[in-house]
């Protein structure tokens, strides 16, 4: 019972001791207020104002510009939502309460890019590789394929299923300030043949989608529209010169990871922490099983020195990491 | 040596701190003979048997079996009948055979199978549904069926019927290894005493207080064992 | 000695086994008949959802969950049971005074619960790809299985191929299921040394005092975890200190694979202490009174 009770009191001991290093440490910090009229028409965050703009169904965000997300101060009627936009203080805002589509607010100068944007004023597109690359792609030219699409007799008929394995790249529409995104259309290149087609989504029936907007690879036939070789060096071209785009998502409330000042606080704590669990963590077993083997007490017993063979190999592996590191 | 089964030399064991259930006990047991070891409850004869068969670690002093000190090697030289049942339940008899037949080389299967036909038990009986004595005469029937080198049987007769302690009795000597030893913890002595080659009284902290073969002791004392046991356990006033 | 010993633990557990395999086997069954109506349903009304049929599916999907996360309980607590009773109660007298070597007893008991661990995941991992085939609904009516499913697959394993990331991915995926079983086995072992210490330590309550040994190791433990956990998040933040901002992408992907394998080796030598200690503990402190 005496053991028990020993042991139990280092439990204790212990739990209080990781309760006490595990409170985080809470900076405060100033947030954004939004207030959103009654009618629903106005938000304001103190400073500037924002009309209702429109209910956002067909366009996505987080693809090119950064996004900004406000901590959360908006709560009305017991609803909170999240207030995002391109930048701090940026003339485009986004009210989402994860249940329906955004809502879209604006400022002047953000009325006047979103106005542009929806009636194809001052628009951008770019061309995407598969993966995060992308290169501007003339509006002319898109412009021409939409138009052969619309019009031409020799499209290809497909069932949407074959497409899943073909290379594809698409082509993507933007606000000035790359806010939004919309996807015109996309190329498909056939794997046999290496010919590339082009399909006009801007033009396909609800039929062709799925719920999230995207197009849908599930059934059915669509049309393409084989490209001429001028129009395939073009686009070889666009995607040679394609760039990488990585947009940068952070947080008014930046915590630990995000505010610069924080995030160079850790640095000390990052090495401390590789010295500890890689060398002063594995010192302690390459101790044991080194001296275990000979302690009478335990009957001598040798199969401890497997312990520090690990031991050692871990301690070797952690020597390893920071050689590569520095 | 070679007529040794078993040796312990300054044997210590306790339960707990400064109470010491065995102290400093040197023993022998020859081979070939029924020994009796004997003696109230609490004076350290399971805790002797138990150590014999590695349950449990002493204090200090060594235990020597057949010659070389005890290890788990010594387990194949020893039958062990514990005062309790010890089988896993999820077992039916037909496997318990088996179990034995595989770990222990000296078991013989028919001879089992024989005592337990003899007992009406079927073989294809799972073990909890087995009544509790039913329980314990099959444990029974797996310990005699070994040919070992020495049985230990703690306890046998206690708390049965004495109808089921002639059976169990008759059991022991019907079936066991003539050349092996068989030692008996018991404090019913009477019903022991006309199957004992040889015999220890053990009183408390393992301390031997009377030894040795059966028949001479009787004749020496001109009374039976039973009433030197009382006599000599009587004296003796915290026992 | 050893393989007559894994044979009969074998036999111990195997109906344990049996019954959590099959009902997770039965389970998938149906939860894959449902879901597949519900979402074949949910398809031919395109994005025009029945609420009903997608809380049906929901409820399923969560339900089928749970009974994957907790049939591991329904597995391991009798297998825990079964070495505490054959170890420590009456039933420890046969055990030991086999001629067996404790340690030996002990390997036994640890490769059965591991074997049957490793065959526990291998049914889970049949049920979810059985799910993963059968649920998404296929144009052809009658045809229970997608082609689309593995054809994504094979062109995902393609493109990677191309980019130069399907040996990476392939080396971070096996170090990553090594990590999660080493892991795995370190909770074995150590389930195994809590009931070894308090039976050894504890004359009464037994159980209660395995479970606070094993809870107070389980904190201490937390403690690292948290700042293994910091390292591991400032290291994949995005470059906050200095060296990782200057790191290329080749050595990120060496130091990512190094850092796997640095921690698979640190649960095995953990693995490793505290199977020593339970085999040190039977083979010198046992005392089945």
């Amino acid at each position: 019972m005496k053991k028990f009770s020993k042991l139990l009191s280092i439990a204790v001991i212990t739990v209080l001791t990781s309760i006490f290093i595990c409170i985080p440490v809470f900076a405060g910090t100033e947030f954004v207020e939004w207030t959103l009229s009654e009618d629903g028409n106005t938000l304001s965050d103190g400073e500037n104002t924002y009309e209702f703009y429109m209910t956002n169904f067909n366009y996505h965000t987080e693809r090119v510009a950064n996004t900004f997300q406000y901590q959360n101060r908006l709560i009305i009627d017991d609803t909170r939502y999240e207030v995002r936009s391109y930048e701090k203080g940026g003339h485009i805002v986004l009210l989402d309460d994860y249940f329906n589509p955004e809502k879209v607010y604006v400022t002047e100068q953000g009325k006047k890019v979103l106005d542009g944007f929806i009636n194809g004023n001052n628009v951008k597109y770019l061309l995407w590789d598969e993966y995060y690359n992308a290169g501007d792609f003339d509006e002319d030219i898109l412009s021409a394929l939409q138009d052969d699409y619309a019009h031409t007799k020799e499209s290809v008929s497909i069932n949407v299923q074959e497409l899943v394995t073909w290379q594809f790249h698409e082509i993507t529409k933007h606000d000035e300030l790359y806010f939004f995104t919309y996807t015109m259309g996309g190329i498909y290149k056939n794997p046999s043949t290496g010919k590339l087609f082009y399909i006009d989504y801007d033009s396909l029936g609800n039929q062709y989608f799925d719920a999230g907007g995207n197009f849908s690879y599930r059934k059915g036939y669509v049309d393409m529209l084989e490209l001429d070789s001028d129009t395939t060096e073009y686009i070889q071209a666009c995607l040679d010169k394609a760039e990488t785009i990585q947009p940068v998502y952070s947080w008014e409330d930046s915590g630990i990871y995000y505010d610069e000042e924080k995030a160079l606080s850790l640095t000390p704590v990052f090495y401390i922490g590789i010295i500890v669990l890689g060398f002063v963590f594995p010192l302690v077993f390459l101790v044991i099983g080194l001296v275990f083997p000979h302690v009478k007490k335990f009957g001598k017993p040798k199969y401890w020195y497997a312990l520090s063979i690990s031991a050692g190999l871990w301690i070797i592996v952690a020597v390893v990491f920071l050689v590569l590191l520095i | 040596m070679n007529d040794i089964v078993f040796k312990c030399t300054d044997l210590c064991k306790s339960y707990k701190k400064g109470v010491l259930v065995l102290k400093d006990l040197n023993i022998e047991f020859p081979a070939g003979k029924i020994v009796g070891l004997l003696g109230p409850n609490g004076c350290g004869k399971s805790t002797l048997i138990k150590l014999a068969c590695g349950l449990l670690s002493a204090d200090s002093g060594k235990i020597y079996i057949c010659g070389k000190e005890r290890s788990e090697e010594s387990n194949s030289l020893i039958s062990y009948l514990p005062e309790r049942t010890y089988f896993s339940s999820w077992m039916k008899v037909n496997e318990l055979l088996s179990y034995f037949s595989d770990f222990y080389s000296d078991f013989d299967e028919a001879l089992a199978r024989k005592m337990l036909a003899d007992l009406g038990i079927d073989p294809d009986a799972k073990l909890r549904a087995l009544s509790k004595g039913t329980k314990e005469k099959v444990q029974l029937v797996m310990v005699m069926a070994r040919r070992a080198k020495i049985y230990f049987l703690d306890e046998p007769i206690a708390g049965v019927d004495p109808a089921a302690r002639d059976y169990i009795l008759q059991t022991i000597i019907g079936n066991y290894n003539p050349e092996a030893t068989v030692v008996i913890t018991t404090h019913l002595l009477y019903d022991i005493e006309p199957i004992l080659d040889n015999f220890f009284f053990m009183g408390y902290n393992g301390e031997i207080k009377l030894s040795g073969v059966a028949d001479e002791v009787r004749e020496e004392y001109g009374k039976s064992l039973d009433e030197i046991f009382k006599e000599v356990f009587k004296c003796t006033q915290n026992y | 000695m050893y393989s007559k010993l894994l044979k009969y633990d074998m036999k111990a557990g195997r109906r344990t086994w049996w019954i959590v395999s099959i009902i997770i086997s039965a389970a998938t069954v149906i939860a894959a008949f449902l879901m597949r109506f519900c979402v074949e349903y949910i398809e031919r009304d395109n994005r025009s959802v029945f609420p009903i049929y997608s809380t049906i599916l929901f409820f399923v999907a969560f339900l089928y969950i749970m009974l994957i996360a907790y049939s591991m309980y329904g597995l391991l607590i009798p297998l825990f049971i079964r070495f505490y009773k054959h170890l420590y109660t009456d039933e420890g007298y046969l055990t030991f005074t086999l001629p067996a070597k404790r340690s030996t007893i002990l390997l036994s008991k640890t490769v059965s619960v591991s074997l049957f661990s490793l065959m526990y995941f291998a049914v889970i991992a049949i049920c979810l790809a059985l799910l993963a085939l059968v649920v998404p609904p296929s144009e052809e009516s009658g045809q229970i299985i997608n082609p689309v499913v593995y054809e994504t697959i094979i062109r995902i394993i393609g493109d990677l191929k191309e980019e130069g990331w399907l040996g990476w991915i392939i080396l971070y995926l096996v170090e990553g299921v090594l990590f999660l079983a080493a892991i795995w086995f370190f909770n074995l072992v150590l389930v195994q040394f809590c009931i070894t210490m308090g039976s050894v330590i504890a004359k009464r309550l037994k159980v209660l005092a395995s479970l606070g040994i094993y809870f107070g190791i389980n904190t201490a433990l937390s403690v690292l975890t948290r700042l293994l956990t910091l390292c591991i998040q400032i290291f994949f933040s995005g470059g906050t200190i200095e060296v990782l901002q200057n790191l290329s992408l080749e050595r990120s992907q060496v130091l990512l694979a190094l850092v796997l394998f640095g921690l698979i080796i640190a649960v095995i030598t953990m693995s490793l202490t505290v199977y020593f200690a339970t085999r040190n503990l039977l083979e010198r402190k046992l005392n089945l009174a």
